[in-house]
């Protein structure tokens, strides 16, 4: 891959191809953190990252030679023992050496289903291991893109003016609704 | 149905339908993964609340997790061998219900010793969950592509309700609606 | 302790292992009906092509070219499915179908599952195919969906070969006339259609065993399909040497009968051109190159002109007779959004270097005008190097070339002249022109074949010219210029009294006193306004804004020489992009400006005649303004 593919590629990944916004992954974590501020966004983001580059190190060469036309069956629970594994790996070594960093926010990472569905979509686009890499580093970005955009539209929104319906979920979903149809518009 | 459980159906309904919302493309594939997540959850429930003397705190997040892929795995399996089209539209998804987390957080409750009617609950919520999905995919096939199964009812069609925009579109009406009901029937408990 | 340990590891390494297993059993239930549902899906479309199919079996072929996917033998014997996808079609992205060859080796049918094209290759289409066997030779292109048909056809061909190459069948032969057709785009140098057909001038040879013959476009080569009852051969000749080939491509010169290439020689010779291209010391840029017919002793020059109305090469073949007239114009690029229309292309035939039969064509003036001066270029190319000898124009021509450049107040913006003719009372007169916007008077005065000259006033200006277009009026007789001069007043409507009463109001307060139009230009009348504040000057310009309209406009200058007011009667803007008149503030922008102005206080967006009308109008004036000023 040359560089201007690896760029296309990254670009695409954080636009276009948001796996929150176009791939609906991801979103249940974001509504969760939309409260937080900038730093800790960019940190779970940070962690996210982490977890995913680990996990697709692990999991590229099992479906290379393990799975790949032959043992299909056992995708899904391989990949999920894989995050499994990522996710306590990467809280074990964040709490051993940098113990400040975040607290609990490793179950939220690994049941983010951005983790896994990144891992899956990697797969199933046949993209190959250095590929993977950059779409994974793209969902990273991509994640903090939004869930900073998320947050900052929380704080403006008056919680008054909306009907007692819509508070809360809906609307979260709402704006994730504009915000896809904002990036839509590249595609 | 009990009061918090009520109050925070707007947001199970939410986690639940995360992984769902990309197959809610048309009503036949949201009504294939609604059957999915149904199954899925409650099958997962009842086999960690089976196992709940030999799961420990530790290792409860690790066990779901198994489970709900197992579980998830077969439904996918058992889909691609005997519908084929539905599998076509769905399969990709399935997997990542598997961490959904509604389903989790009922898989995981269902391992605890608090609750003690939660698989009865759970049946519930799927069912709701499953009427809620199949709305919205019912939603985004009339709206985006003027059909409703075999009937074909629009010629004119907003094709912004078949891609992303429109599925958080129609999933915000969606929550807002049970939200709505919820709260109606809340007052309507008060008001007794 | 223990208990717990237990708990922590074993059980999820039990639960785990489990559900592989689990996954495994149930992997080995499904598997086997998922492959079948897979091959079912494949499937189908194969049983769409070939609907009386028993069953589909799956070859593993070697040898397949690029394009086939899958082969499928039909289990009952009926013959072969073939899935194509190709990427040659004009998006590039993958056409898909499947190809139905039966047991006689002819396609059954054919199934488009994917067509991607911006283009429909139309319904019947596919159904040309059926019944074809591997040379195709049925089988056309659609005109105008050229790369989506011919990206189908040769994967249907690619669908044949795979099955030949790998011995499955044996390709058909090809007809003689299907291999001579495919074999001339490589050997015989001319243009070719969208349906790959050779495009030039066929004719009936007299030579034995000739099945066709057709001369190249541009004429210098003939191709020759020649049959002895035996074999076939393709026969590329020029009149003096030739080319033999097999239909297969193969040189085949030393084989070929020498006696019958001679006769084959000799006739094409009667039908192409023998050109030899001759060396130009200097050209005109259009001129792109001169060729001498040996055999005709006339010429052909390529042109190719950029001044027409989209600015893109057109591009012509001008053939020159040995009289140095035109023989044919041929156009083979026009790139044009209007057509000029054959009668103005065969206008030109039988034109000497003067073209004075050729018209332009209203309405498609830039394109017609571009390619009369392209033919004017060529006669100029070879007149200048020597080679002919340019005719002489006659003076009616050199008249009505010369007219608009000194007549150019009664032209419009289009080009075209807006006067009247009338008789004059001055003898020697040929022609008297009155311009419709009453401005100017122009003759036409000759004293003999060889003198000729054309004059021009306004009543109070006069010039002359001669037909080479040289200012002559110092050395003209003063009698005749005021003999012309009187006439022209008496032709010209004089507007000077009502021009007056506008001049009065708009100069508030003055008097107002007509003076000699000092220039021959727009401005019709002049004025002195006269106020307490000091002198002014009004001008009354009529120039042509849109087609035949004139533009009546009053300009008054101050003695400084900045425009003190501009009125008129109507801004008539052209309709077609401008819907209302005179827009807001645009008097107020010119007011003020003086000689150095850069013209674009005169603008008005899309209304680009008006605005010109209004700029000349306003520098004709500075212009007058220069000379009473600088006469005082």
């Amino acid at each position: 891959m040359n560089i201007s593919e690896i760029f296309s590629l990254l670009l695409a990944c954080i636009f276009v191809n948001n796996y929150v916004l176009q791939h609906y992954l991801g979103f249940d974590s974001i509504y969760l953190d939309r409260k937080n501020s900038l730093k800790n966004h960019g940190r779970i983001s940070l962690l996210l990252t982490i977890v995913l580059l680990v996990a697709t190190t692990i999991a590229s060469p099992l479906e290379a030679f393990v799975i790949g036309g032959k043992a299909e069956w056992a995708r899904t629970l391989t990949y999920v023992l894989v995050v499994a594994f990522s996710v306590f790996a990467v809280s074990f070594v964040v709490k051993k050496f940098f113990p400040s960093f975040l607290n609990c926010e490793k179950v939220n990472v690994a049941l983010n289903s951005i983790v896994l569905g990144t891992l899956l979509l990697s797969s199933s686009n046949g993209l190959g291991w250095g590929a993977s890499y950059v779409a994974v580093i793209g969902t990273g970005l991509g994640y903090f893109l939004v869930s900073m955009v998320i947050s900052g539209i929380g704080r403006r929104i008056d919680e008054k003016a909306i009907p007692e319906s819509f508070r809360g979920v809906p609307i979260f979903l709402a704006t994730l609704a504009i915000m896809s149809l904002a990036v839509y518009a590249f595609a | 149905m009990e009061d918090k459980y009520r109050k925070i159906l707007a947001e199970v309904v939410f986690f639940g339908i995360t992984p769902a919302l990309a197959a809610t493309i048309n009503s036949a594939a949201s009504l294939s993964m609604a059957v999915g997540i149904i199954f899925i959850m409650v099958l997962s429930t009842i086999v960690m609340r089976l196992m709940r003397k030999l799961v420990t705190e530790e290792n409860k997040v690790f066990v779901t997790l198994v489970v709900t892929a197992l579980f998830a795995s077969i439904f996918q399996m058992v889909t691609e061998a005997y519908a084929m089209e539905a599998y076509k539209e769905i399969g990709i998804y399935i997997a990542l219900c598997s961490i959904n987390m509604m389903v989790f957080g009922a898989a995981y409750g269902g391992a605890g010793y608090e609750e003690k009617n939660i698989v009865g609950r759970v049946v519930l919520f799927s069912i709701v969950f499953g009427i809620v999905v199949f709305a919205v995919g019912s939603l985004r096939e009339i709206l985006g592509a003027g059909t409703w199964g075999r009937l074909v009812l629009f010629s004119s069609k907003a094709q912004i309700f078949q891609k992303a925009p429109g599925a958080y579109m129609t999933g915000a009406v969606a929550t807002a609606v049970v939200a709505f009901i919820v709260k109606k029937s809340t007052k309507k408990k008060e008001a007794k | 302790m223990a208990n717990k340990t237990l708990k922590n590891l074993v059980v999820p390494v039990i639960v785990v292992i489990l559900a592989f297993v689990i996954l495994a059993l149930v992997n080995t239930q499904t598997y086997p009906v998922i492959v079948q549902a897979r091959m079912q899906g494949e499937v189908g479309p194969a049983l769409d092509a070939m609907p009386n199919a028993k069953g589909f079996e799956e070859l593993k072929l070697d040898n397949l070219p690029s394009t086939v996917q899958t082969v499928y033998r039909e289990t009952s014997g009926q013959g072969y499915v073939v899935k194509v996808s190709t990427t040659e079609g004009f998006t590039k992205e993958a056409i898909v179908f499947y190809v139905a060859i039966d047991g006689k080796n002819e396609i059954q049918k054919i199934n488009v599952t994917s067509y991607p094209e911006t283009r429909e290759v139309g319904d019947g289409y596919v159904d040309t195919y059926i019944g074809e066997n591997s040379t195709l030779a049925g089988v056309e292109l659609v005109a105008g969906v050229t790369y989506s048909s011919s990206a189908i056809k040769n994967g249907v061909a690619a669908a044949f070969s795979a099955l030949v190459d790998n011995n499955l069948m044996k390709a058909a032969a090809k007809e003689p006339d299907q291999l001579y057709r495919e074999l001339l785009p490589v050997v015989f140098n001319t243009s070719f259609d969208s349906m790959g057909r050779a495009m030039g001038d066929e004719f009936t040879s007299s030579v034995s065993g000739v099945k066709s013959a057709i001369v190249s476009v541009s004429g210098t080569e003939a191709a020759y399909w020649y049959s002895n009852g035996d074999d076939n051969y393709a026969v590329i000749t020029n009149g003096s040497e030739s080319k033999v080939y097999t239909l297969e491509g193969e040189d085949a010169y030393s084989s070929f009968s020498e006696s019958v290439r001679k006769e084959i020689e000799a006739e094409a010779g009667d039908h192409v051109k023998s050109l030899v291209e001759v060396e130009l010391a200097s050209k005109p840029d259009t001129v792109m190159g001169v060729w001498r017919d040996m055999k005709t002793k006339g010429y052909v020059v390529e042109v190719s002109t950029t001044k027409g109305y989209t600015k893109l090469p057109i591009e012509m073949l001008i053939t020159i007779d040995s009289e140095n007239k035109v023989q044919e114009v041929k156009v083979t690029d026009y790139p044009e959004t209007r057509e000029v229309g054959e009668k103005f292309v065969s206008s030109f035939n039988g034109q000497d270097s003067t073209l004075s039969g050729v018209e332009l064509v209203s309405s498609v003036t830039y394109s017609s005008s571009a390619m009369k001066n392209a033919v004017a270029d060529a006669f100029s190319a070879l007149a200048d190097n020597g080679l002919i000898v340019a005719a002489k124009k006659e003076p009616k021509q050199l008249f009505e070339e010369l007219l608009p450049s000194v007549f150019d107040t009664a032209y419009n913006p289009a080009g075209m002249l807006v006067a009247d003719e009338f008789t004059s009372s001055i003898s020697g007169t040929v022609r008297a022109l009155k311009a419709k916007n009453n401005g100017a008077v122009a003759y036409w005065y000759s004293e003999g074949e060889e003198n000729n000259w054309i004059v021009v006033s306004n009543g109070e200006v006069t010039k002359v010219y001669d037909l080479d277009g040289k200012d002559v009026t110092a050395s003209f007789s003063e009698d005749l210029k005021a003999q012309y001069a009187q006439e022209a007043k008496a032709n010209v409507t004089d507007t000077t009294s009502s021009d007056i009463k506008r001049f009065k109001k708009y100069v508030a307060g003055s008097t107002v006193t007509a003076i000699p139009v000092p220039l021959f230009n727009g401005a019709t009348t002049a004025f002195e306004c006269v106020t307490e504040n000091g002198t002014y000057y009004g001008f009354g310009v009529r120039p042509y804004a849109f087609e035949n309209t004139p533009l009546t406009m009053y300009i008054s200058i101050d003695d400084k020489g900045a425009i003190y007011t501009f009125n008129s009667s109507s801004l008539y803007v052209d309709p077609e992009y401008f819907t209302h008149s005179e827009p807001e503030g645009y008097t107020t922008n010119i007011v003020g400006v003086t000689s150095d102005w850069t013209g674009d206080e005169a603008l008005i967006t899309g209304a680009t005649l008006t605005s010109d009308a209004v700029k000349d109008a306003i520098n004709d004036v500075f212009a007058c303004f220069e000379a009473i000023k600088g006469g005082n």
